[in-house]
C-alpha cells in the first residue's frame, strides 16, 4: 500500500505512465526526474507518512526502490524513539 | 531567542514595486513549454517584478516611505530611525539607510543603519525596531525591508528565474498602545544551500530549503502560539513567507490551517524574499480588512542563513496600503 502510494505520487510528479516506472532504474536514467519531484517528493511523504527525509539522504537514492527502503528505515526509527 | 515587547505597534505598512514585469510564460522558448507550464502549476507564479537596470533598492523603498508618509501625514523630520534590511544593498558604503535618510529629508538626529537579512528579515526588522523603540531613543521608526534580487539570478537557472522577484517595502513602527511577540532561531551549518557569493549568481538548493522549511516553520509558529496564549484556529492570519505556492500549501497542511488564514499571493510578484510579508499585507489588505482578519496575525519567515523568525501582534489599527510601482 504504502509503495504504491509513493510510486503513484512519484509517477504523477514525474509525468510517467506507472507501468513505466521500474523501480530498480536509476533515477537519472528518467528525464522528469528533477529537483521540483524531489522537492515534492520530500513533502508528499512528510504529509502522507510524517516522515521528514532529509535532502541529502534523498539524493544519495539512485532508484525508487532505495527511496522506499530509506522511507522504511526512517519510519522504524520512529517507532523506536517513540 | 523569545522575547516580548509592549507599549509597540505597527502603524503603517507600504510596498513598492517595479512597473517591468519579466512574464514567466516568455521563458517557454529558453526552458521548454512544459517544463515552464509544470513549474508555474507548481510555484503559483506567473509573473515577477524585474527592477530595470538603473533601479536600486533605494528606489524602491524611497518610493514606499513616501507614500506612507504622505497616506499617514507623518513629517520626515518626526522618524528617529531608519532601518534597513536587504541583501542588495545600492553600495558596498556606505549603508542604504544613511542614503534614505538624506533622500526623504529625515533628521540628521536619527538613527541610521542596515541589516543584512533575507527571507527571515522582515521579522529580524521588526525586532530591531522594537528594541529601538523599547531601549526610550526612539519614538518613531521607518523601517524599509526588501531587495533587487534579479540581478543575481543566473539567466540559465529556471529553478531561481521562475521564482524570485524585486519588491521594497516601508513599515512604520511606534510608540505606542500594543505589543508584538518573537521567537527568532538561527542555524548557520545550512548556509551552503541559499546563498550568493560576492561575484557569483545566487544558488538555492531547493529540496534542503523545503525539508528546512517543513521541519523548521511549524515548531516556532507553535512556539509564538504558547507565547501569545492563542489557539490556532482563533488567528485570523498566518502571514508565511511567500516562498510559492507549493510550499506554503504544504505547510498550511501540515500545521492543519484554513485556506483563508494562510493568505497566498506570489501570482504577479514571485518570492521577494524579505519583503515578502509586508508585501503580501499590502496587495490583500482589503480582504484582510473585509473579513476581519487582522487582530491576530501571525508571520513567520524562513530561509537564507538559515534564519527563520516569528512575530504575533495586531494588525487592525495598521495603514495598509497598496502597493505603488514605479
Amino acid at each position: 500500500m504504502k509503495y504504491q502510494y509513493i510510486l503513484n505520487e512519484i509517477s504523477q510528479l514525474m509525468e510517467i505512465d506507472l507501468n513505466d516506472l521500474n523501480i530498480e532504474q536509476p533515477l537519472d536514467q528518467y528525464g522528469s526526474w528533477d529537483s521540483l519531484v524531489a522537492i515534492s517528493t520530500i513533502a508528499m511523504i512528510d504529509q502522507q507518512f510524517n516522515v521528514l527525509l532529509k535532502a541529502s539522504e534523498l539524493d544519495k537514492c539512485k532508484t525508487l526502490k532505495e527511496i522506499f527502503e530509506l522511507v522504511d528505515v526512517k519510519q522504524e526509527l520512529m517507532v523506536v524513539d517513540k | 531567542m523569545k522575547v516580548s515587547f509592549s507599549n509597540i505597534a505597527i502603524t503603517g505598512i507600504a510596498a513598492s514595486l517595479p512597473l517591468n514585469k519579466l512574464d514567466i510564460n516568455s521563458l517557454g522558448k529558453q526552458f521548454g513549454d512544459n517544463e515552464v507550464k509544470r513549474i508555474i502549476a507548481s510555484t503559483g507564479i506567473k509573473s515577477v517584478g524585474v527592477a530595470k537596470s538603473n533601479m536600486k533598492v533605494s528606489d524602491l523603498f524611497f518610493s514606499a516611505s513616501i507614500n506612507l508618509l504622505n497616506k499617514l501625514n507623518i513629517s520626515p523630520s518626526s522618524i528617529d530611525a531608519i532601518v534597513v534590511v536587504s541583501q542588495t544593498h545600492d553600495a558596498i558604503m556606505p549603508a542604504t539607510s544613511v542614503m534614505l535618510q538624506h533622500r526623504l529629508g529625515l533628521s540628521k538626529n536619527a538613527v541610521a543603519f542596515d541589516i543584512s537579512y533575507g527571507c527571515s528579515g522582515y521579522i529580524y526588522g521588526l525586532y530591531q525596531a522594537s528594541m529601538l523603540v523599547n531601549s526610550g531613543g526612539c519614538n518613531r521608526v521607518l523601517l524599509c525591508v526588501g531587495d533587487v534580487i534579479t540581478p543575481l539570478l543566473n539567466p540559465d537557472d529556471h529553478q531561481v528565474r521562475m521564482v524570485f522577484g524585486d519588491s521594497g517595502t516601508a513599515t512604520l513602527i511606534e510608540k505606542s498602545a500594543g505589543n508584538i511577540d518573537f521567537s527568532l532561531r538561527t542555524d548557520g551549518s545550512g548556509m551552503h544551500h541559499l546563498r550568493a557569493e560576492r561575484s557569483g549568481y545566487l544558488y538555492m538548493n531547493g529540496a534542503e530549503i523545503m525539508e528546512f522549511a517543513l521541519r523548521e516553520v511549524p515548531p516556532i509558529i507553535e512556539e509564538l502560539l504558547n507565547m501569545k496564549n492563542w489557539k490556532k484556529d482563533e488567528v485570523e492570519t498566518f502571514a508565511l513567507h511567500q516562498a510559492n505556492y507549493f510550499m506554503l500549501n504544504y505547510l498550511r497542511k501540515k500545521m492543519q490551517l484554513t485556506k483563508e488564514a494562510v493568505p497566498i499571493a506570489v501570482d504577479n510578484t514571485g518570492n521577494t524574499g524579505s519583503a515578502s510579508i509586508p508585501t503580501t499585507l499590502s496587495l490583500i489588505h482589503r480582504r484582510l480588512k473585509d473579513e476581519n482578519r487582522l487582530n491576530k496575525v501571525v508571520m513567520c519567515g524562513f530561509g537564507v542563513g538559515l534564519s527563520w523568525a516569528s512575530a504575533g501582534m495586531d494588525l487592525s489599527k495598521t495603514a495598509i496600503l497598496s502597493p505603488v510601482e514605479i
